[in-house]
């Protein structure tokens, strides 16, 4: 993947950890994925010294002490923090939270899909998209 | 003497005063008479002295005329006395004096009359004969032989002096003095032109016989005429009656006896022994005769004529009268007639039954309408009389006793008035009303009886009545509150159901202002409130059910409904209002709400909890189902065909599941999200639908006539549409599949219908088709959640719709729904 960016995943679900892992793996994805279980972690994560900023967040809205929503208003009113893509990957099919996303300037919203194969056609399309696409920085 | 009293002192000095006077005139009287027969001509020829005591005794009462003779006597025999004559002849001279007057007094008194006025033929003749003829006659006896036997004179030609000189006295002076002593008075009424003429008449007179009598006779005149004295007096007698006659007489004879007196005037020729004095008497007397006589015819005539006159006049005035009241009489009969014509006019006319009975008990009138409301017999009728028609008349009656009991009353009682109710046989009813004739003098005339009929009356009475106790009775029994006021707002009944809403006595409130049942600020607003609707007739309330407030008697406020009605009664405008507490009611509809809101609070929690719990479970789902699938790739041989079918299955129902959880939060999220309502073009929609569902090619939709636009959201609208549709073409089972849809207009809403030719359904599932999570399909075969039509049935029920279905097994099924225009 790009520039060898590493990948932020916000994930609580450790199956879904699994899933993406799986799926980056089977795609032949290298880049460095670090991994928080909320948007507190992830807010953390991000504004750590230490850590480099990733490439990009995949970002599950429905995350235990802050959700993905109230991640996103956060980090997009943080000038250093706001450029960094982020696709909304989630179970919700709810038109609220497509719209509160995609009003919040997210990238892509993603459906995790039951099918595990159905899956990896989703995380194939974000690499795509995250290949594709011009970043900034 | 009786005179004891100081009253009765003055009149006897009043009355020895005028015996004085009288004495005394007497006394000169005589004196001037025997001065004349001192003349050349003269002898003892004139006495008018005994003419004065006659008219002084005609004109005292009798009592007095002793004492008036007793002084006049005394005088004579004093002045006798005087002039030298013996006692013997004085005594004499005072005695025939004295009786000749007394007498002819007496006489007169005795057979005339008293008192005399010489107003009539028969005084003037009873003076002539009973006093100077009778009385005069019989005294000059006593006077000739006084002077036969005192003076030697030959007695006849002495009675013959004495006779003639106090017959003309009497004659002359005694009606001078009595008419001027009781007719003084009619000097009073002399007018001016006739006191002129007095004055002429005696001037004229005493002239005319100065021209006769005062000249000296010789043989060249001898035929002077004394009779020209009798014009004269007849003029005096016809202008002055008694008074100018007597008057003019004394003063000529004055004339006449004075010229004779002197040697003057016809008489003094006429013979040479008798005494021209006493021709001229003679003369004097029958002109005083003729005079008097002719006075007193004249009065008579004229007392006469008076009379006539008088009663003329009141005969006339008497017959005016008659004539008055004829005319009367005959206005008042012409208005009897009248009233009598209007009378019969009036009873024939009226419609009560009259009849007129006398106290005999004849019937004495009665008008037609009598018979015919009584339909009487002709026999009883004809008969006009109680005794037959009572009898009859009782028989017609329910209550005979009653009206017997008020004849006999009435029997007993004629002035009484009557008044009775009858009730006959044949149903009708009469009221009988009677009353006394009588005039004003309480003159009973009978009896008449009015009859009317009052059947109808007595019908809508008791009709009546009876609608007043209904409504009476459902006024007072009623569960609403009833409360009737006038135009001007005043309680005029307040019935139970009020009472005890709110509070009041019907007592208390009757005849209040209805405003103290309102509380603040419509009980201030009402009076403006009714003055406007009295003015401009804009009703805010009457006729108009409105839910207002009341104010009981303790001043509690309480919800009520109220209806106003307006009923114009006889031109009184009046207010009926019915209230109803509706504290309950309201209460209950407060508990509903409140009720409805927990509903919905909890309803929508079940949607979230739906959702929130939904989305959670899809979470592991999609777990497990990633697990069982890495393990049937990872360990794909270790687990052999069997373990590879097993895993396979779990993974189908686990796609299964998933799709429940999705179906639920389909429906929920119908329930839960609100679009704003906008027209929609449901031709649009369609074709939009049509195109995502993407139908295979063998299943023909088909649109049938333009569908209208309709009120509602259009997301939802696209999922009733979309539901239809794809059960349709999930369901299938012919190789051309039709599906057909079109709508047509109901009164107040759209009618649609999509109809398929697929497999239909049985009529026992019609109901249970629309229930969540039913399916009539295995699920292995047909992987259907059982939400569409539950979501179909929604949808349709949020907008005020329904939704049914028609279908026949085997040929197709239709679904059936409404929108509101």
């Amino acid at each position: 993947m790009k520039q060898n960016k590493s990948i932020l995943l916000v994930e609580d679900d450790r199956v879904d950890v699994l899933t993406v892992k799986r799926a980056l793996k089977e795609l032949k994805v290298l880049n460095p994925l670090s991994i928080v279980n909320n948007g507190e972690e992830a807010l953390m994560f991000l504004r750590d010294e230490n850590h480099e900023h990733p490439g990009i967040i995949l970002l599950d809205l429905n995350t235990p002490r802050m959700n993905g929503i109230e991640f996103l208003r956060i980090i997009k009113q943080d000038p250093a923090l706001k450029r960094i893509p982020v696709v909304v990957l989630t179970t919700s099919k709810e038109e609220q939270d497509k719209l509160d996303s995609f009003s919040l300037g997210v990238a892509g919203y993603m459906i995790k899909p039951v099918d595990y194969l159905q899956f990896v056609e989703v995380i194939r399309t974000i690499k795509l998209y995250w290949t594709l696409s011009e970043l900034s920085d | 003497m009786a005179a004891t009293t100081p009253s009765g002192w003055r009149t006897l000095g009043r009355e020895l005063v005028g015996v004085g006077l009288i004495a005394l005139v007497y006394l000169a009287s005589a004196r001037i008479s025997l001065w004349f027969v001192a003349q050349p001509q003269g002898g003892v020829v004139v006495w008018p002295a005994t003419g004065f005591l006659l008219a002084s005794l005609l004109l005292s009462p009798r009592q007095n005329w002793r004492l008036i003779i007793a002084t006049v006597f005394f005088v004579l025999v004093v002045a006798n006395l005087g002039v030298g004559n013996s006692l013997a002849v004085s005594l004499g001279f005072a005695l025939a004096n004295c009786s000749e007057a007394a007498l002819a007094a007496w006489l007169l008194e005795r057979f005339i009359g008293a008192p005399l006025t010489f107003s009539c033929l028969r005084e003037v003749l009873g003076l002539v004969g009973l006093a100077v003829i009778l009385s005069n006659s019989m005294t000059a006896f006593l006077g000739a032989a006084v002077f036969a036997l005192g003076f030697g004179s030959p007695f006849w030609p002495a009675w013959q002096m004495w006779w003639v000189a106090a017959g003309v006295g009497m004659m002359i002076v005694t009606p001078l003095v009595v008419v001027w002593w009781t007719g003084l008075n009619t000097l009073k009424s002399f007018t001016w032109p006739r006191a002129v003429e007095a004055v002429l008449l005696l001037t004229t007179s005493v002239i005319f016989v100065q021209s006769i009598f005062g000249v000296e006779v010789g043989h060249d005149n001898v035929f002077l005429f004394p009779y020209v004295i009798l014009p004269v007096l007849v003029w005096a007698t016809l202008r002055f009656d008694l008074l100018g006659a007597v008057t003019t007489l004394a003063l000529l004879a004055v004339v006449v006896v004075w010229n004779t007196g002197r040697g003057l005037g016809p008489f003094v020729l006429w013979s040479a022994d008798t005494a021209p004095v006493l021709a001229a008497q003679a003369f004097l007397s029958v002109a005083a005769l003729t005079t008097l006589t002719f006075a007193a015819v004249i009065t008579e005539h004229k007392q006469a004529k008076l009379t006539v006159q008088e009663a003329y006049t009141n005969l006339s005035r008497a017959n005016q009268q008659l004539q008055a009241e004829i005319g009367e009489r005959k206005r008042a009969q012409e208005e009897l007639n009248f009233q009598k014509s209007l009378l019969e006019c009036q009873s024939e006319a009226i419609l009560d039954g009259i009849l007129m009975v006398s106290p005999q008990e004849e019937w004495l009138f009665y008008n037609r309408h009598f018979i015919e409301m009584w339909r009487m017999p002709d026999e009883v009728a004809q008969a006009r009389s109680s005794k037959v028609s009572i009898p009859w008349t009782l028989e017609q009656l329910v209550n005979p006793e009653q009206f017997s009991a008020q004849l006999d009353f009435v029997a007993k009682h004629p002035h009484a008035i009557s008044q009775i109710e009858l009730r006959l046989k044949d149903g009708r009813t009469f009221e009988r009303y009677s009353a006394p004739v009588q005039s004003e003098g309480e003159v009973h005339f009978g009896r008449v009886w009015y009859d009317r009929d009052i059947t109808q009356t007595k019908q809508t009475e008791e009709a009546l009545r009876d609608s007043e106790i209904r409504s009476r009775a459902l006024v007072n029994t009623a569960v609403d509150g009833i409360i009737t006021t006038d135009k001007g707002g005043r309680i005029t009944s307040f019935n139970p159901a009020a009472q005890h809403l709110f509070g009041y006595s019907a007592d208390e409130v009757i005849g209040r202002k209805i405003n103290i049942l309102m509380p603040t600020p419509y009980r201030e607003e009402h009076d403006r409130y009714m003055l406007d609707y009295q003015m401009t007739g804009v009703r805010k309330m009457i006729g108009i059910g409105r839910e207002v407030t009341g104010q009981r008697k303790d001043g509690t406020i309480f919800p009520l409904d109220l209806s106003v009605s307006e009923i114009r009664l006889g031109g009184q405008r009046s207010f009926t209002g019915i209230i109803r507490d509706i504290s309950e009611r309201k209460q209950a509809e407060a508990n509903q709400s409140q009720l409805l809101q927990e509903l919905e609070s909890v309803n929508r929690e079940l949607n979230d909890f739906a959702y929130v719990v939904s989305h959670d479970l899809k979470a592991p789902l999609r777990a497990i189902g990633s697990l069982a699938s890495w393990l049937a790739t990872d360990y794909a041989e270790k687990l052999g065909p069997e373990g590879q079918e097993q895993l396979d299955l779990l993974v189908g129902r686990v796609k299964r599941m998933h799709a429940l959880i999705d179906g639920i939060l389909q429906y929920s999220r119908v329930a839960r999200s609100r679009e704003e309502r906008e027209l929609v073009n449901l031709n649009y929609l369609l074709a939009e639908v049509v195109e995502m569902l993407g139908p295979p090619a063998q299943v023909n939709i088909k649109l049938e006539n333009d569908l209208p636009s309709v009120t509602g959201e259009v997301t939802r609208l696209q999922q009733l549409f979309q539901n239809l549709l794809s059960n349709a073409i999930k369901f299938m089972d012919k190789p051309q599949g039709e599906i057909r849809i079109g709508s047509t207009a109901l009164e107040d809403a759209w009618q649609f219908y999509v109809a398929d030719n697929g497999p239909g359904i049985e009529g026992k599932h019609f109901g249970k088709i629309f229930q969540l999570f039913q399916t009539l399909t295995p699920r292995d075969e047909f992987e259907s959640t059982g939400v569409g039509l539950a979501l179909v049935k929604k949808i349709v029920e949020l907008h005020n719709g329904k939704v049914w279905i028609e279908s026949t097994v085997g040929q197709g099924s239709t679904f059936f729904f409404t929108l509101p225009k």
